[in-house]
This record gives structure tokens, sequence and C-alpha cells, in this order.
């Protein structure tokens, strides 16, 4: 069950007059994260009429709602009653996915930088990346970007503080106690460390992310020959190596 | 809002040539809304109200995709007869060189040429063509992501010598030729009034003499804005702490305030996340007037509660679902 801490700190706040954010406790905590999934998965088995869709963030989670079908305090009502079902314990299945990536050099500019000014060596900073696989808090930005974490206490840096006008698609990234993969070519400030031949967002696909809010994801280094001959066949291979159980 | 998901029968048109595009011309519909769950921006047409009303007069379903241009309008050459309507802000615009209204379905014919001269006021029209414009469904719309290089028009912006395709018309379109509404029921963008807002999520986090200020001043909209938002500029907003939250969910009509203080207000091509506070956010049935506003334009916000943005919302789709009705007592072809 759910600390009566974590219960006490649920608010329901308009954002307009169509959305209501549960705000969940002001931390960045995996576990805090769990409580969110946990209770879009509650309502949305509750399926109740007039909400059209949730999305978790961190430590919130987005009702999207057709006020013309249900009013803002008779849905609050509605969502407050399912509060004691939250559980951080449940069991929600989230895939684990492998991501190939080559560091450094003209993939992961912003390698040595990081290396620097975090007192380790390249080799270091690529082995501690790898050390362990991340929780996808939530996807975002414009096109499915994941931010996962937490991010080796020993890498975390500021965003830059001028962001660069295009990062490639396929660009891993870090940035505070965060680890991102560019889905898009797209302007932003996080420190680019590598890059990913894998294409995990796709506008065409059906769903168009591979990876989704509650998934694993943990990072395999890969030199430039294989990155740069990457193609469907490799991916196959892969996948059927790491991501079979997908 | 319904979008059309029905593919539909028959072969596609070539209808309209594009013989220049004016300043940014792109296909959009409803968004896709239902996307963002993945992360993916909403798009869609910025001021939806017009969108849905052009559709409405040429006989479509009020979510198909219909052109979106903005400040100077395209010049068009009509492939085959047809029906269009022009909606949106104040465009001066012509068929064959002649004036014709707005807000009102016009038949053309083979070799008719649409052009537009300045805008008065507002700066965004939407051009609809009965059977709406054909191009492939990319995550539940046909609207267009430049950003994203994906939707509408191969997914950028309209330029010469691109030919745009049209479905089926539901209805014969003749039938719908010379369509208008009453004055009544054409927005107005131009008597100048407050863009109501709903407080929050993060207005706690500003100070008292914050949100006075929010709702006690002028803001301009500044060069810096587009599609994905508007950057105003005007006397700064304190925040009690810092600027700076954990990110959320964040929509369009979202007034975010870094910690300069100066709001930017999210409209249709905004990301699905923000990292900082929120003061509040435009409600629905303003934001179609707030699309409308350009680069040194002004901007007076006004607080209302959730309750009253609800009632005015369904006030207007009322008066939305009375005027489709219109459409759906014709008999379809």
């Amino acid at each position: 069950m759910v600390t009566s801490m974590l219960r006490k700190s649920l608010s329901y706040i308009p954002m307009g007059e169509k959305t209501i954010i549960i705000k969940f406790e002001d931390i960045l905590s995996p576990k805090v994260n769990k409580c969110v999934r946990s209770l879009s998965q509650i309502i949305t088995e509750r399926n109740i009429e007039g909400i059209e869709r949730l999305i978790p963030a961190f430590n919130s989670l987005a009702v999207c709602y057709n006020p013309i079908i249900i009013k803002f305090n008779k849905l609050v009502e509605q969502l407050k009653e399912l509060e004691d079902s939250i559980n951080d314990e449940r069991d929600i299945k989230g895939n684990k996915i492998f991501i190939p990536v080559v560091f450094g050099g003209d993939y992961g500019p912003d390698l040595e930088e990081v290396a620097e000014r975090t007192n380790l060596s390249s080799r270091d900073v690529v082995g501690i990346i790898q050390s362990k696989p991340y929780l996808v808090y939530m996807v975002g930005f414009i096109a499915g970007f994941p931010y996962c974490g937490d991010l080796d206490e020993r890498l975390i840096l500021p965003r830059r503080s001028n962001p660069r006008i295009k990062i490639p698609k396929g660009s891993i990234a870090i940035a505070n106690e965060q680890i991102g993969l560019y889905t898009i070519s797209s302007p932003g400030g996080w420190h680019i460390v590598g890059w990913s031949p894998m294409e995990t967002f796709n506008p065409h696909h059906e769903p168009p992310s591979i990876i989704n809010a509650g998934d694993n994801v943990q990072l395999v280094q890969i030199n430039s020959e294989e990155a740069d001959s990457w193609n469907e066949q490799r991916q196959r291979e892969w996948d059927l190596k790491w991501n079979s159980q997908r | 809002m319904e979008r059309t998901k029905t593919k539909r029968v028959g072969s596609e048109m070539e209808f309209a040539k594009i013989e220049k595009a004016g300043v940014l011309t792109t296909v959009q519909d409803l968004g896709r809304h239902s996307y963002q769950v993945f992360g993916v921006s909403a798009c869609g047409g910025m001021d939806t109200l017009a969108l849905r009303l052009a559709n409405i007069l040429v006989g479509n379903n009020e979510g198909d995709a219909v052109l979106e241009a903005t400040i100077i309008g395209p010049h068009i050459t009509f492939l085959r007869e047809g029906v269009i309507a022009i909606t949106g802000g104040s465009f001066s615009v012509y068929l064959n060189g002649k004036p014709v209204p707005m807000w009102k379905s016009l038949l053309v014919t083979e070799g008719d040429e649409l052009t537009f001269d300045s805008c008065k006021y507002g700066c965004r029209a939407y051009i609809a063509f009965a059977g709406g414009i054909d191009v492939p469904m990319v995550m539940g719309s046909r609207s267009t992501f430049i950003r994203g290089n994906y939707g509408g028009f191969e997914g950028r912006a309209l330029k010469k010598g691109d030919l745009i395709q049209i479905g089926h018309s539901r209805f014969d379109y003749r039938r719908v030729s010379g369509r208008k509404f009453k004055s009544g029921d054409v927005p107005d963008y131009k008597t100048a009034r407050p863009v109501r807002i709903v407080l929050g999520p993060h207005n706690n986090k500003f100070t008292n003499e914050a949100i006075q200020t929010l709702v006690s001043n002028h803001y301009n909209v500044s060069n810096n804005s587009d599609r994905m938002g508007y950057r105003l500029e005007g006397k700064p907003l304190q925040h009690v702490n810092k600027a700076d939250i954990i990110s959320e969910f964040i929509t369009p009509g979202v007034i975010q305030v870094p910690a300069n203080g100066q709001p930017i207000v999210h409209m249709s091509d905004a990301g699905t996340s923000g990292g900082y506070t929120v003061v509040g956010v435009i409600i629905s049935v303003d934001l179609p007037y707030m699309a409308q506003k350009k680069p040194g334009d002004q901007i007076e916000f006004e607080v209302i509660g959730v309750e009253e943005a609800q009632k005015l919302l369904s006030k207007q789709e009322q008066l939305l679902s009375e005027l489709q009705l219109a459409n759906l007592a014709m008999p379809s072809r």
C-alpha cells in the first residue's frame, strides 16, 4: 500500500478547462513515478465517462477530459475515490529495451568535456553510463523524447549554457540526473555523449514509439564501424539477441 | 472533437495548384491530440474555430484538412470545378481579380485564380475545399509538423507548383455553394477584448503582485512568435521562489513563465512537456482569438473560474452543432 504521506500530497489542479493535473509529491523518485503509473492504470480500468486520455509525467498525471460530458468538480470527486487504490508495489510491466550506442568522437561531441568537468576519463564516463538500466519516467518534448534516470551522481551536470541549434536524431545526451535520446533532429541544451543508429521513433509506425513511460532502457556500447553499417538486417539481429522479449 | 478517420472512397483528385505559397501555408486539421501520450506535439490549426467553420461552410466534416495561410495568403489556380470557403482573420480575397467575401462558400471552376491581398486584422486564413484535402494520415491526423518533417504535404509548408488533391465531398458541392453564416455567428477578431484564462497549475508559485500585474497590464506579442508559441513582452512576473519545476504535461494555451518573468504562450505546435511554472491557461473559446494575434499586437488577460470556462465551451459547442445540422439536413450524394 501507498504511504499515507504520499496520499496527503496529492492535489487536483485545473490546467485550463479540459485538463486536470494530479500532482504527487514534489520529488524526482522512481517510487513516486510508479505511483503515477499505478493511478493511470487504475483510472483506465475504471473507465470514467468523459476522460479522453491520461498522460503520465515524472510526478504528475494529466487527465484530459471533455467538460461537456463531465464537469471539473464532479470528475475530481470521482478521481479522489481512487486514491486509496494507488499501489507502488503493483506489478506494472514495462519493457526492457537495449539500445546500441557509439560513444564519443563525432557521435558524442560533449563526451570529453563531460569527462573533464567530472574529473573522470572518457572511458570511465562511458562505463558509468552503461552500468545500469534507466527508468523511462516520461516521454515528451515534441516527438517521443524519453526522459530517463537516474544518472549516476558523478555525472550530474547542469544543461549547457548555450543550447545547440541542431542536435542530430539518435543522439544520446545527459543533463542533471537525466539521460535521453533525441528522436528527431531538434534544438537542445543537453550534453551529447553518444549516438544510436537504432530508430526508436517513427511517425509512420503504429505505435510511433518503441520506448514508453515505465520501460527500462539499457545502453550497450558498439563501435563506429558497427554504427555506420547499421541496417535493417543488423537491427533484426540486435532485436533477436537483446530485445526478443518485447 | 470528432476527427475524420475514415479513408475516403474513390480516387483522389488534383483540385488546385499553388502558384505562390505566401509566407507560411500548411495543411492542418484538428491535430493529433490522442498521440500526446507518446510525447508527440498535437499540431493542428491555430484558430480551430475558423478551421471548423470553413469546413462546415463547404459541407465537410468539421475536422477535415484545410489550408492555413499566414499573414500573406497563397495564389492558387483551380484545376476543376468545386466549392471553397475562406475564413479566419480579415484578408482581402479575390477570385480572378474580383473581390469575394470571406465566410461564404464559393463555386470555382477550372482556371479560376484565387489571390490574397493585405491582411487588415488577424493573421491566419483558412481555405477549405469541399471534399477536404487528401494527404496521408500520420498519427491520426493530416496536420503538418514542420519541425518533425512529417504530416500534411510531405511534412513541409506548401511551395510553388504543389498540387493539392481533395477527396470526394459528402454532398453535391453545388448545393453548398453560396452558403454563409449570420453575421452574429462569425467570430469577431477586431474588437479588442481581454483573453480569458484559468489560473494554475502553478499560480501559487507566483507572488500575489505577479497575478495582479498579469491582469492589469498589456503584453506585446514579440517577433519571436510562431505556431509553437508566442513570446510576450511586458512587466515581468515575479516568482515566490524559483521558475523551474519538475517537467509536467503541457498543452496549447498554457502560459509558462521562466525566470525572466516574461510569459510564453504555447500554441498548436507546442511540445507535450515543460519545466517552467505555468501561471494560467487560455480558455478554449479564446484560443482562436489569441491565434489571430501577430507580432506587435497587444494582449490583455482576464481571470475566470474553471466552471465559467466550461460553460462558455458548452455554449460554443452548442452553436457549432446547430451549424453542423445544416450539413446533416442535406441529402448525401
